[in-house]
Order: C-alpha cells, then structure tokens, then sequence
C-alpha cells in the first residue's frame, strides 16, 4: 500500500513558542484516520502545514509524493474550522469557481447534495446561517473527487443532528482509496468511523494506532483512551 | 490559471465599481441639463434654485472623490482580505502558483486605475460642456507633440503605467511584509509602507542626482528643454519605476510562498 503522506521530525514554531514538535508520520491510502487532541494540541496547525498556509519551521512533508504546492493542492480537498466563502456570491456562483479551479471537482454531485438540503443555486451565501454555511463548505469539499481529505473540526459548532448528518456526508461521499484525515475533540461521536487515531499532545504524537488495535490491546474504546492519556 | 484568476477578481470588484462609474456619468449628464454653475452665476434665481445647485455641484464632487477614495480601498482590501484574512483559506489551496495571485491582483487594480482616472475625466469633459471636444483635443495634442516630440508622447501611457505599477506594488509588499509580524499586523503594514516610501523616494533622488549632473546644464541652458531630453528622462524613469515594481514583487512573492502563515 502506499502512503499518501509521510512527515519527518515537522516541528513549528509561532515566536518562541512550539506548536508542533518533532512529529513522525506515515498515512497510508485508503483510510479514515482521526486527528485527536484537546484544545491547542498541535491539529490544525498540522493540517495547515499540509495545505501550505504555514510553513514549516523544520521537518519534512510529502504528500502523494510532493512536498506541499500546485501538485499537492490539486489532490487535496481541505475544510478549514472558518468559512473561508466570499458573502457576495451565489451558490452557482461558488460552484462554477470550484469546477473553475479543482479539475476534480463533480458540480453534479454538489448541486444535488445542496438541493437535499433546499439550498438554491440563486441563494446568496450572505443571507445563509453560520450551520448552513458550514454544511454548504463541507458539501463543496466532499464533492471534490480527492486523494486526501483533510477536514479541520468538522462538527466542533454543530447540534447533535447536524453533527449525523456530516458523518453521513463525509462517509457517503469520498472517493474510493482517498484518506480522510478528521481533526476534533470531539471523540465519541467520530469513533465509529475511524479506522486509525492520532493522539497529539502538546505539539507532539503521544499515539498513533489503528481502532482495532486500540481495542485488542486495551479493551477500551478511543473515547475511554482518550479521557486517560488526556487526563487533567 | 492566470486567467480564472483574472475573472474572479474582476466579478469581485466590477459589482462595487461600474455603479459607481456610471452613477458618476448618469450625475454628470443631470448636471449637464441642469447646469448649476449657470444657475450659480444667474444671481436673481430664488433661493431654491441656488440649492438645487450647490448640492448638485456638493454631490458631484463627493462622487469624484468617492471614485478615487474606493479605487484605493479595492486596492488594499483585495490583497489583504481575500489572501491574508479568512478568504486566503481558500485562495491559498488553490492549485495557484502565488505569482499568478500577485499578479492577478495587480492587473486587476491596474485597470480600475486607469478606469477610474478615465471616468472622470470623461465626467469632467461632460459637466463643462466643451463645446468642439474633438477640436480641443486636436489641438492640446498639437501642444503636446511641439512641447515633447512623438517619442515622448508615446511614452506618456507607459510611464504612467509604470509608475502605477510601482505605486501598487509598494502598497502589496507593505502588506506583506506586515504579515511577516507576529502582532499587530495591519499596523506593521502601515510601517512598511512609510519605510518602502523612503526606499522609494530615495532611490528616485539617487537616480535624479545622477543623471543630472549630466542633463541638468542642458536643461538650464535652453529656454524650452528638447524633447531628446525628456524622452530619456521618461524612458529612464520608466525603466525606474519597472525596476522598483519587479523588486517588490519578488519580495511579495518570496514572503507569499516560503513565509506564509495565516493564523
């Protein structure tokens, strides 16, 4: 199998301080891997290190075989924990920008997903609620036909129904032999679909194991895991 | 890519600034009919027609203004929101070289320049109701051309061109290097710019002192400079002013690829 991403000794600082320290990792294809540390554990610098919009203060990242650029960019689908969409454009505006720009991108697919949800094509994104924003974002990202999904806090300011329906979103729509890496602290509503976990800490990886293993070698489930390595 | 680019931006900016233009040009056409500088000067109209037209003449001027004031303000927000705020989560995972972002920014409010510049003169060309435009333009080019040479004329549009270059691309890389702060980012930019300013003005001045020890005794002597002259001196200063842009740009583009970090 091969690895969609391999990273050596990454480390980040901001000023003085280090977000992320010395992180080791190797994802391979074809896996749902959970991101997992409580507030400022490192997450979303990691995933923002991978789309390009931080840079490494040493290490090395490969992704699909390239450090992070053009090429990474064009495999990776990425949902940031903001919404990042301009508030003066329609939904079919957003859409064309997306076939426009991501050759990978299934217009279709989007359309009939925003249209399950009543979302009209004429909508404009400034008169959507924040939930119906995010939901619009996460559809965009999940209609990419991408090699690696990388999705920052997916369902951290959402009710429970809401928090179903992405699940059912992200598992129903990525595509085949593509990774989708999920940062949250939000544990015992992912843990049914995750097939790997990285625990971060601090900046650095104190776990990174398979559910299945989780669960041979401890008998407990992440969440239980998750409540005794994080234990205040 | 370039091109998509291209197009987005225009689509984000044409919606704020064509109502405007044409909400100046619309204004200019009622002053024509209107006239108020002629009811101004017509001293025994009431006292509302007098109204009438200061306000008409007020509003006309704040359009104006308000023209070059927003062609500024789309100028920086551009380049500072839609890449360094929340929208650069979105630009910056594009599969975009970061040069192409720079540029499309920079062509982008390069012609909002010039059409904002055109706008009004062409308001202007209408509110004073020039009789025999054609004529009077014929004849301002016959000054021009005895005053500068062909040469010189022709190069008018590029060194305007340059120079709107460099003056954009100083605001671009004032806000870039802003970024490179860890607080206060936007304050930082307003820093730069006025040390990019400096920077600026001083090599301008270097560039004046030299060539001038050379030119200047020409230019003194004669009553009327020759056009040889002023067409180095434009083609130097284009060339300046090129230089000055192509330097911040690489700057930008340094700081935009390997010093990025949208927090």
């Amino acid at each position: 199998m091969n690895n969609i991403l391999e990273c050596r000794n990454l480390t980040k600082f901001f000023g003085g301080f280090p977000a992320l320290r010395n992180v080791n990792l190797t994802i391979p294809e074809g896996r749902i891997v959970g991101l997992l540390g409580p507030n400022g554990s490192g997450k979303s610098t990691f995933i923002k290190l991978c789309n390009e919009l931080l840079t490494p203060s040493a290490g090395e990242l490969i992704i699909g075989g390239h450090k992070p650029g053009v090429e990474t960019k064009k495999i990776v689908s990425y949902l940031p924990e903001r919404t990042y969409l301009n508030d003066w454009m329609r939904v079919s505006d957003i859409i064309e920008f997306f076939s426009d720009f991501y050759e990978d991108f299934n217009p279709d697919k989007a359309r009939d997903m925003l249209k399950r949800l009543n979302i009209s094509d004429r909508d404009r994104l400034k008169t959507m609620s924040k939930g119906t924003k995010e939901k619009v974002q996460l559809i965009l990202v999940m209609s990419r036909e991408a090699k690696l999904y990388l999705l920052d806090e997916p369902i951290g300011g959402v009710d429970p129904a809401a928090r179903d329906y992405i699940l059912d979103t992200i598992i129903s729509n990525y595509s085949e032999n593509a990774t989708i890496i999920i940062s949250t602290h939000l544990i015992y509503d992912i843990e049914k679909i995750l097939d790997d976990v990285i625990f971060l800490k601090e900046g650095s990886v104190v776990m990174s194991k398979s559910v299945d293993e989780i669960r041979e070698e401890t008998g407990k489930s992440v969440d239980s895991l998750f409540r005794e390595v994080f234990r205040c | 890519m370039l091109k998509k680019l291209l197009k987005y931006e225009i689509k984000a900016t044409a919606r704020i600034m064509l109502p405007l233009y044409l909400a100046l040009i619309v204004f200019s056409l009622v002053n024509l009919v209107v006239n108020p500088l002629k009811l101004i000067e017509s001293s025994e109209n009431t006292v509302i027609q007098a109204i009438v037209a200061n306000l008409s003449m007020m509003l006309y001027i704040v359009l104006i203004i308000g023209i070059s004031v927003m062609t500024l303000v789309i100028m920086i927000q551009r380049f500072y929101k839609s890449l360094l705020g929340d929208e650069g989560y979105l630009m910056f995972t594009l599969p975009v070289e970061p040069s192409q972002h720079i540029l499309s920014k920079l062509l982008v409010s390069l012609m909002w320049s010039a059409a904002s510049f055109l706008t009004t003169l062409l308001s202007v060309a209408i509110i004073s109701r020039i009789p025999d435009p054609a004529r009077i333009i014929g004849e301002l080019y016959k000054i021009l051309v005895d005053f500068l040479g062909y040469t010189s004329l022709a190069l008018i549009p590029i060194y305007l061109l340059a120079a709107a270059c460099s003056g954009i691309m100083m605001v671009y890389t004032a806000i870039a290097l802003g970024h490179l702060f860890n607080k206060h980012k936007l304050l930082a930019s307003f820093g730069m710019y006025a040390l990019l300013y400096m920077i600026n003005q001083t090599v301008l001045s270097v560039c004046l002192f030299l060539i001038g020890t050379f030119i200047m005794p020409t230019l003194f002597m004669s009553e009327q400079p020759a056009p040889e002259v002023i067409t180095f001196l434009m083609a130097f200063f284009s060339l300046v002013s090129i230089a000055l842009a192509g330097a911040g740009f690489a700057v930008t583009n340094h700081i935009l690829r390997n010093k990025l970090n949208l927090e």
